[in-house]
């Protein structure tokens, strides 16, 4: 298996707090990855470590053998590692097409011509093309989601990080997403890592999770073997139907 | 399907009709202002005089009389003259004074100036209250080809845009100032020491202040204890207050904001400084100035002043002597009168004779009357072709512009003034030492601080 | 079929907008060069604010380099007017791009406390500075032989440029990259957006833009003074002309513009007011029209405009 991601000893501190405790892992290629935790485990910190929303304190992010922590974003965007936000961040004055454009033109450095074509194609594969014309503000939330899925799919990347993409739907549209997530990576080969809250909406789709607490990694491994981890139980005491 | 296009049809001959609607607008309101403003038959129905004056903003002050002095030359003249009279028409034609707002702004005073020009068009413009006035208001007269009287303004700062083919300017002259007070000086003999305290702030006046009084105080034999060129608000002063106390320096001069002079003098005060004679240029100008400084502590300060009423002027449009100016002003408006008073009725005086002797309102023909004037006015003798006094000469020689464009100006000669307790007012000046003007009487004879 | 009789229309405005000077009177030209000049510069400044989300304070600063700079280079260094203008837009550009790098990494009211500051700064050596009059000012005395009718033309040409750049730019691929800054920098950057680079070349292009309008606001006023060439009064009318009509539109500063320019001439005889009125009308449109006076037309004729229009 080719490597994808590596991380190296990753290390955050805000102030006095540790939001990513000294973490390492690998995702191979094609992998689909859950990152599952407790509410301020240090999920999204992670994501922001390793698209250059922030710098580590230590430790290294390898992407593809090429070490990318301290690059700027939209270098990172480039190389290949796209991601979508807890709650959706679309260009609310742009149309549902121009947001997704925007991923084309630059993520994957297209003309106007081409990105126009490909943003529409990446539209249908969310489902979104019959509102390709509507101001993003218009849409509702489980739209934004599939949008900001359809924006960073257009930025051609090789790793797509996607933050909680299922907080906020109904049960028919979450087997919808998970089943758009699973053809993510075997139609279009794209190394997907997830973040859930909800850790048996993973189930049968991914093929490991790292569990993180407390910004440390305390698990990793099938969905069965963490499931039934103590240490995984422990953490999420208090909240157990989060397991399912 | 209809939806895709950009913009529905609609919307497009919408847009049509707006565009076609804007066009001929455009065209209508191009074509009947045009036809209007070329129309100009018979003999015009007044004489207009524009006057670009800093009413609001940071000139205001000196602005103050304009609108009144305005309105009491134009009343006069048609009510009580019938108008001036123009040969060429062989008739009386009335005056009318157009007055607009710069707002104090160089870049708004050279719009309006523009637009009286090109709108209203005046037959000749004044342009009165400092460089930030006076320069782009003449610049757009040269560019127009309008007769403009200058005033009001430090000569050389405006003589930076000459030559001059359509401005003329009665102004001060900067080398005046340090000579007049460095006569001042001397007169007082062995009573008070050759040592000078100095002071100037940090801008052009200030520092050009600053390069005379060098110059002048080498050539006389004082000895400078230079505090520098200080930035506006300083807030302590004590330091250069100390040097000079310790030096001994029987006098204080220099060239600041008088905010900053209040400052510097209250801390003088306080410290124990105690010069006999203090002269500032700029700072002790106008009378709500000096009562700002608070206190007792005004008495006795030593200004310059071009014109008081004290001077033996009188109007040649209305017959009025200076203190009869003072008199009406101050019983219009219940203000102090102040020294700018004088010159903002001279320059009327002015382009009203040239006008007359115009006897047209040809431009040309106004410009080369204005050339030619020599007029008493208000404020003194106004005549270009004028030579300069041989002391004139000798001060003004380093400065090229002031020799080369004498033509174009005349010099206002300042006096020696002391502020004192007054009668009718907080603070009243008193003309100690009347230079080079010896018609002027000195009203007070000058006393020392200490 | 549409775009072709759009286009028409448009010849047929620029057609009669280069014959007016041939016609209509020395007044109205004075107003339609003033005219021009702010609606070229609140063009480029409003599609800079809305579109990018870079909101300038500092945008005199190219007034006055613009106007300094020709002053300079045509009066002490003889080189043709024109080529000074010239000269001056690309030293205002090169400007844009020094001041770029402190500035634009700073972000929404720290930039534009930013740029303001710049200015301030600026402002202040040009006082001191004796070689351009420092505190005296400069006569631009080569201009006086400039008339209005000349001076037309390079005005009505810089709206017309900036009205176009401002259509191409909000088209092109650097104008999605600015519109997707402006909605959320983080996310444009996220996605692949070089945030600097794209910001620095519309600061770029809206400074060269604003300093030609300097230069030309030179040539025509002949008169340069540190405080009224680096004033913020300039930007305050940019933001104003852009605003009144609408701010982010391509019409809008057009008629924002004309109303400027008619405000100023008829405020201007009530002796002392003429500010407050101003203020006043200003304050009124905005609380009645919070979108602007060109949003409320098009709106209420339902016409429905593609953006920038």
């Amino acid at each position: 298996m080719i490597g994808m991601l590596e991380v190296i000893g990753l290390t955050k501190r805000f102030g006095a707090l540790t939001a990513v405790k000294n973490v390492s892992f690998k995702i191979s290629e094609k992998e689909i990855v859950g990152l599952i935790g407790p509410n301020g485990s240090g999920k999204t910190t992670l994501f922001n470590l390793i698209s250059g929303f922030y710098k580590p304190d230590s430790g290294k992010v390898m992407f593809r053998d090429h070490e990318i922590s301290g690059l700027p974003q939209h270098k990172i965007c480039k190389m290949g590692i796209a991601r979508t936000y807890q709650i959706p961040r679309p260009f609310l004055e742009m149309s549902v097409l121009e947001n997704v454009m925007i991923g084309a033109l630059y993520g994957a450095d297209e003309s106007l011509g081409k990105s126009r074509s490909h943003a529409l194609e990446c539209l249908k594969f969310v489902g979104l093309e019959k509102k390709k014309d509507v101001p993003a503000h218009n849409l509702n939330v489980s739209e934004r989601k599939m949008l900001e899925i359809a924006r960073a799919l257009a930025t051609k990347p090789k790793l797509l990080l996607l933050d909680e993409p299922l907080s906020g739907l109904n049960p028919k549209e979450v087997a919808q997403a998970r089943e758009l997530i699973r053809r993510i990576r075997d139609d279009f080969g794209v190394t997907v890592f997830w973040i859930e809250h909800i850790m048996r909406a993973l189930r049968g789709v991914v093929e490991r999770v790292i569990v993180l607490n407390y910004g440390e990694k305390i698990a990793e491994g099938s969905f069965e073997v963490v499931s039934s981890s103590s240490k995984v139980i422990e953490a999420y005491l208090g909240e157990k139907w989060v397991i399912g | 399907m209809d939806m895709k296009m950009p913009i529905s049809a609609a919307a497009i001959t919408k847009m049509h009709a707006i565009i076609m609607a804007v066009v001929i607008i455009i065209a209508a309101v191009g074509a009947s202002a045009s036809y209007y403003l070329t129309l100009r038959p018979g003999a015009p129905e007044y004489i207009k005089i524009g006057w670009p004056a800093p009413l609001t903003g940071t000139l205001a002050g000196f602005a103050e009389t304009t609108p009144w002095m305005a309105q009491q030359v134009e009343d006069y003249v048609n009510n009580k003259l019938g108008g001036i009279y123009l040969s060429e028409y062989g008739k009386k034609i009335p005056i009318k004074i157009i007055i607009r707002d710069t707002k104090s702004d160089p870049d708004l005073a050279a719009t309006i100036a523009a637009e009286l020009i090109t709108k209203d068009n005046v037959d000749i413009m004044l342009a009165l209250y400092s460089p930030a006035m006076t320069n782009p208001i003449s610049a757009q007269c040269e560019k127009y080809g309008v007769p403009c009287i200058v005033s009001q303004t430090i000569l050389l700062s405006w003589l930076m845009g000459a030559p001059y083919e359509w401005s003329y300017a009665i102004g001060l002259a900067e080398p005046d100032f340090a000579i007049l007070f460095f006569d001042l000086f001397d007169s007082m003999g062995d009573k008070v020491n050759k040592k000078v305290a100095m002071i100037n702030a940090d801008d052009p006046d200030g520092r050009g202040f600053s390069e005379s009084i060098k110059i002048v105080a080498k050539a006389r034999g004082y000895t400078l204890i230079d505090a520098g060129l200080v930035p506006y608000g300083a807030a302590d002063y004590s330091s250069y207050i100390y040097n000079w106390k310790s030096s001994g320096a029987d006098i204080l001069t220099g060239n600041m904001l008088f905010v900053d002079f209040a400052t510097l003098w209250r801390q003088c005060n306080e410290l124990g400084y105690k010069p006999k004679i203090v002269a500032m240029s700029r700072a002790l100008l106008f009378p709500s100035w000096v009562e700002a400084i608070g206190g007792e502590l005004p008495n006795g300060l030593i200004g310059y002043t071009w014109w008081s009423p004290f001077h033996p002027y009188k109007s040649s449009i209305t017959g009025q002597t200076a203190s009869q100016l003072v008199e009406a002003w101050e019983a219009h408006s219940g203000k102090q009168w102040t020294p700018v008073l004088g010159l903002t009725h001279a320059v009327l005086e002015v382009a009203i004779d040239a006008v007359k002797r115009a006897g047209s309102l040809d431009k040309t023909k106004i410009r080369d009357a204005l050339a030619e004037t020599n007029l008493n006015t208000i404020a003194g003798p106004v005549n270009f072709k004028a030579p300069l006094t041989p002391q004139q000469q000798a001060r003004y020689r380093p400065f090229e512009n002031l020799m080369k464009y004498k033509d174009h100006y005349v010099v206002v000669s300042p006096v020696a003034i002391q502020w004192v307790k007054g009668s009718k007012w907080p603070w009243e000046m008193q003309v100690i030492y009347n230079w080079e003007s010896p018609e002027i009487p000195e009203t007070a004879k000058m006393f020392l601080l200490s | 079929m549409e775009l072709k009789s759009r286009y028409i229309y448009i010849v047929i405005l620029l057609a009669v907008l280069t014959s007016l000077p041939l016609w209509v009177g020395g007044f109205l030209r004075d107003a339609l060069i003033l005219f021009f000049l702010y609606l070229a510069a609140a063009e480029v400044w409003g599609f800079m604010a809305k579109h990018a989300g870079i909101v300038s304070l500092g945008q005199q600063i190219f007034i006055g380099v613009g106007g300094y700079t020709t002053a300079v280079l045509s009066m002490y260094f003889g080189i043709p007017m024109y080529a000074s203008v010239i000269i001056s837009g690309l030293l205002g550009a090169g400007l844009a791009g020094l001041l770029s790098f402190p500035l634009l990494r700073l972000r929404g009211v720290y930039f534009a406390i930013g740029t303001f500051l710049a200015a301030e700064v600026i402002r202040l050596a040009f006082s001191g500075w004796e070689f351009v009059g420092a505190g005296k000012g400069l006569i631009f005395r080569d201009a006086y032989g400039i008339p209005t009718t000349i001076i037309y033309y390079p005005a009505l040409a810089l709206a017309v440029i900036s009205i176009f750049l401002v259509y191409l730019l909000y088209h092109s691929k650097l104008g999605f990259g600015l519109r997707s800054i402006g909605a959320d920098e983080d996310v444009a950057c996220g996605l692949g957006v070089n945030t600097f680079v794209c910001k620095a070349t519309c600061f770029i292009l809206a400074s060269l833009i604003t300093t030609l309008v300097g230069a030309v606001n030179v040539i025509h006023h002949t008169y340069l003074h540190p405080t009224s060439a680096f004033s913020i009064s300039w930007t305050v009318n940019f933001l104003f002309v852009a605003v009144i009509g609408g701010v982010g539109t391509i019409v809008g500063p057009i008629i924002g513009s004309a109303l400027f320019v008619a405000f100023g001439y008829l405020f201007a005889q009530y002796l002392g007011l003429s500010l407050l009125l101003e203020g006043l009308i200003v304050l009124a449109i905005l609380i009645a029209l919070p979108q602007g006076v060109w949003s409320a037309i098009s709106r209420k004729l339902k016409l429905n405009l593609k953006p920038p229009l």
